[in-house]
């Protein structure tokens, strides 16, 4: 039982993490009908900044999150920009499967060249601290892994909710054409859509570095973490992401705790066989056009 | 009457067909005009070259005098042009205030929308009534009357209306009209395409039939449906071709003078 309850915990105070990157993903897809295979990918690289910040400027990767986001936000407006925007619409949703991965691959690339090969991970003073609360042991890393996620989606929600740019956002995941028609410029929209996408990854990277080692090649790991947690949720429902991230996450760790570390990996796979199984769409998908 | 908009000679269409073949259509200030044809005659797509959601490639579009062919739905947005297309155009997973918000999202000045959404929502009290609720849980009459809200939002001079009264119920339909006449009444030109063309006509100033991608006759509402040949073919439960006759050879292609 107690294995179970540390389980939980552990697993709840990840979701956050996953649950923001995973939000980024279905973002990009409920605007663009994009799935971005680049998400994991950039998820690494900003590791990886705030990597280079901490060992060569000694900032903290909580603090390095506003210049990773910045840089993670313009870097995904010009992929949009480059990469995606030429692509016509009615082929756009099969081939950004390829145009993003080979984005993905392109920024393994440049980490490898970069960082060279070899894990990497990002050793701060609190890195081994921990609380103990009845029992359970709670790091300090996760929990604030977690108040920051919640607090990186609360922004993100609220930008999405109670701005006039957020109201674009998501009249164009709704109804494309009526957007347009009222002044919306898609192509506006879909370029700083994407780049808001991108830029949770560039929180979550920060966490991810002081949560896990990474290397190069973290991303095909990560990315099918990603998929599994926004098609469980359903894709292009940020809610769906949050639900889906606490679900395999949670799963995944119990299962660590109680049975193997070893089957823990396959828990979100058996979730999702079962997910496209039973209910294709995800638990807050629709057939049709969603709301983010 | 001044002329708001006139088409010249427009061809367009989707891809390699064109389904407009030279459309000519002038459409005068504060009237309501309707549109009505067979299927496929490309009566939304008139509107859709009006708004610029397809670009003619070739013929004029004039609004107010000035070429507007080339410019962006945006653009025609902010010179006065809004269009309810014909599927529900409401956002169903948005409230019906910030579906209202979004009429006016070419406005800079949001406290300036706020106050033209409390003056449309005199008009359409519904607007003020269900402005919490979701768009989609809107009945079809309920979600028209809030299409019809927002677009008056904008203060526009010209709205074209896609089929406004598909899938409404008899009553809801008749409600329809009436906002239709009542836009009129405050000054707005109305372009209109109407399946249902006894109800089109009988609320519009003027009417105009295209068939096979151009205007065959264009006139008053009322002649319209006086017309045998015309109540026969669109009135009535008739066949689908008007190039029989409704009266040969086809008077000239506009709309902005009596029949």
């Amino acid at each position: 039982m107690h294995a179970l309850i540390q389980g939980l915990i552990l697993g709840v105070l990840t979701a956050g993490v996953y649950a923001l990157m995973a939000s980024g993903q279905t973002l990009i897809f409920g605007v663009m009908k994009v799935v971005n295979l680049a998400q994991g990918a950039m998820v690494i690289l900003s590791a990886y900044l705030a990597y280079g910040l901490f060992t060569s400027f000694g900032v903290d990767p909580l603090l390095a999150i506003p210049v990773t986001t910045v840089a993670m936000f313009i870097l995904g407006v010009a992929v949009q920009l480059a990469f995606l925007r030429p692509l016509h619409d009615e082929d756009r949703s099969e081939l950004s499967l390829l145009v993003t991965f080979a984005v993905a691959l392109l920024i393994e690339g440049f980490m490898s060249v970069t960082w060279r090969t070899t894990d990497r991970s990002i050793n701060t003073s609190y890195a081994n601290s921990s609380w103990s609360v009845g029992g359970y042991q709670i790091t300090l890393v996760r929990l604030w892994a977690f108040l920051l996620s919640i607090a990186a989606l609360g922004v993100l929600l609220l930008l999405l909710n109670r701005t006039r740019f957020g109201r674009a956002i998501r009249a164009t995941v709704q109804n494309p054409e009526s957007a347009r028609l009222l002044g919306v410029e898609s192509n506006r929209v879909s370029a700083i859509g994407f780049g808001l996408g991108t830029a949770t990854a560039a929180a979550a990277g920060s966490i991810y570095g002081l949560l896990y080692p990474f290397n190069p090649g973290s991303h095909y790991d990560l990315i099918s973490r990603l998929l599994s947690i926004v098609v469980l949720g359903g894709l292009g429902s940020i809610a769906g992401a949050i639900v889906g991230a606490l679900i395999v996450s949670t799963s995944s760790a119990v299962v660590a705790a109680t049975i193997s570390p070893a089957w823990s990996e396959m828990t979100f796979f058996v979730i999702l066989i079962l997910v496209l199984l039973l209910r294709p769409q995800g638990i807050f998908g629709t057939t049709g056009r969603g709301a983010i | 009457m001044d002329q708001l908009l006139s088409l010249t000679g427009v061809v367009a269409g989707y891809g390699a067909g064109d389904i407009l073949k030279g459309v000519d259509l002038a459409v005068s200030d504060g009237t309501v005009t309707c549109l009505i044809g067979p299927n496929g005659a490309g009566k939304s797509t008139v509107l859709k070259c009006v708004s610029g959601l397809i670009r003619p490639s070739s013929g004029t579009v004039r609004f107010r005098g000035d070429e507007i062919s080339r410019l962006s739905p945006r653009a025609r947005l902010l010179l006065g042009v809004v269009h309810v297309p014909q599927d529900r155009s409401l956002f169903p997973a948005m409230t019906v205030r910030d579906n209202l918000l979004m009429g006016g999202y070419v406005m800079r000045d949001q406290k300036a929308v706020r106050q033209r959404m409390e003056e449309v929502a005199e008009v359409f009290p519904i607007c003020v009534r269900r402005a919490r609720d979701h768009a989609g849980s809107l009945s079809g009459g309920e979600q028209k009357q809030v299409e019809l809200a927002r677009t008056l939002v904008l203060n526009p001079r010209l709205i074209l209306l896609d089929e406004p009264s598909i899938g409404l119920d008899p009553k809801s339909r008749q409600l329809v009209f009436s906002s239709i006449r009542r836009l009129a009444e405050t000054g707005r030109t109305v372009l209109l395409v109407e399946q249902n063309a006894r109800s089109g006509l009988a609320a519009s100033d003027f009417g105009a039939v295209l068939e096979g991608g151009v205007v065959r006759l264009a006139a008053t509402g009322k002649s319209l449906l006086d017309d045998p040949e015309v109540a026969r073919l669109y009135v009535g439960a008739g066949s689908s071709s008007v190039s029989s006759g409704v009266g040969a050879p086809p008077p000239p292609a506009t709309t902005d003078g009596a029949p």
